[in-house]
């Protein structure tokens, strides 16, 4: 199972996926699907459930901006995560 | 060719600069635009040089550095971000047109400035001139790292600690110094902006330069635009980068200034020796020839030295220079209020600037050349 959080800006995207695979948490950006993009072109991360509170954790400390978490359910829809 | 302008431009580059910026043209698209892999790289190029530049000069967020085209347009977003609502500030005497000009423009909008005259070479004169300067209304402290005119290294640190003393922010200038003295924006307490060229001693190519926010608060953009972010909102980001970094950026500039940074990031020490010798040995040679008058200090010049003939115009004097195959440049260098400072107004001085790859063959054969023109003019 994956989930996707979902970031501002690119910059705020590249932050994330740098910091949490420095914790050895592996993170890929991905351009978010139309569903979740509202619009924007901004991507978000996609990560291992299982990931999700470290990831988190990690992420809050490092004061990077997180605009939703979402879980990707087996038929590819989303269900928003609330955190 | 003889290049001793590397205060204008840095002209020699490390190999992988422009190899990287080559490869970014045939290679790199529109970053943060879209999902496919020449966009993808593109952003990851981009990222990695915010993440290296922010290692490099100590800024904890990424996303606090700004990619700009040149250190003008840096500081014109630093000051009009402290000054657009208005009020008082006090520069250094030595600051370029890039900050007088943009302070003359905001005129308009009733800010105001005093310039804190100091003799050069006279690091204390700085401090006492620029406190002698503030006032109740001053919102602000602009000062030049390092003259592009005399290569003078104004006191960074007892301006900064007196910023904080007061509750000012500081913006520095560090055109001259980003890439050769230690600049780590941690151990400045009122830093809210460092302004820098990425061509200069950063060694990226043309058309790059950085701001580094030490605030994310009163921002002023000077363009707004598509920045691929909140793409249904018709206003403008209000958080960094995005905020001021509307449009398509320079990809193959960053990819050049990247590695313009790994470069001096591990070579930085070296070339600072490397400069510091040089400058020594070029002053002690123009030292040696009586018609000129030779503007140099021991203890707080860095990277650029400025010489006058009595006799002959410096324009002139680095024309006829050019045409011997010495690059040098003459006249005031876009900073009249430096010279009004050092006394070099209104013909200003001849400028000679090094960089990591000038070699102290150039040096003496530039000494030679000057000696001969000098004797036949």
């Amino acid at each position: 199972m994956y989930c996707v959080i979902l970031f501002r800006s690119l910059t705020d995207v590249q932050r994330a996926a740098a910091l949490l695979r420095r914790s050895g948490l592996s993170a890929e950006p991905l351009r978010l699907p139309t569903a979740l993009a509202r619009g924007s072109c901004a991507q978000g991360i996609r990560l291992r459930e299982s990931y999700l509170a470290a990831a988190m954790e990690r992420l809050e400390k490092s004061a990077v901006r997180i605009t939703g978490v979402y879980d990707v359910l087996p038929d590819g829809r989303y269900r928003e995560v609330l955190w | 060719m003889i290049y001793l302008d590397s205060a204008a431009t840095t002209l020699q580059k490390p190999p992988a600069v422009s190899r990287a910026a080559a490869r970014a043209v045939s290679t790199c698209a529109n970053p943060g635009r879209s999902g496919h892999r020449p966009a993808l790289r593109a952003a990851e190029i981009v990222y990695d040089c915010r993440e290296e530049a922010a290692a490099f000069f100590g800024i904890e967020r990424p996303e606090r550095v700004v990619f700009t085209q040149n250190a003008t347009h840096s500081l014109n977003l630093a000051i009009k971000s402290l000054l657009h609502g208005g009020g008082h500030a006090v520069i250094s005497g030595y600051e370029h047109n890039s900050v007088v000009r943009p302070l003359e423009a905001l005129a308009e909008r009733g800010v105001t400035y005093t310039t804190a005259v100091s003799p050069l070479f006279d690091p204390a004169a700085v401090c006492r001139a620029v406190e002698a300067a503030l006032r109740p209304d001053t919102r602000c402290v602009i000062l030049n790292h390092v003259s592009n005119v005399f290569g003078f290294i104004l006191p960074l640190e007892q301006i900064d600690d007196l910023c904080a003393e007061k509750g000012l922010p500081l913006i520095v200038d560090a055109s001259q110094s980003a890439g050769v003295l230690p600049l780590d924006v941690r151990t400045l307490r009122a830093a809210a902006f460092v302004c820098m060229p990425g061509h200069k001693a950063l060694y990226g190519p043309q058309g790059t330069g950085i701001l580094l926010c030490c605030q994310d608060k009163n921002l002023y953009s000077l363009i707004e635009g598509g920045t691929g972010s909140l793409s249904l909102e018709t206003r403008q980001p209000d958080f960094l980068p995005d905020m001021l970094e509307s449009g398509t950026l320079n990809v193959p500039g960053i990819a050049g200034l990247r590695e313009g940074i790994r470069f001096v990031a591990r070579e930085r020490e070296a070339i600072c020796r490397r400069e510091a010798r040089l400058l020594r040995r070029a002053a002690e040679g123009l030292s040696q020839l009586p018609e000129l008058e030779v503007y140099c200090s021991d203890s707080c010049q860095s990277g650029v030295l400025s010489f006058r003939s009595r006799r002959i115009d410096p324009s002139d004097l680095c024309q006829m220079l050019a045409g011997r195959g010495v690059c040098l440049r003459g006249g005031l260098h876009c900073a009249p209020l430096a010279h009004r400072s050092g006394g070099t107004l209104p013909e200003g001085t001849a400028r000679l600037s090094v960089s990591a790859f000038t070699t102290p063959a150039e040096v003496e054969k530039f000494l030679q050349i000057l000696k001969e023109l000098l004797k036949s003019a």
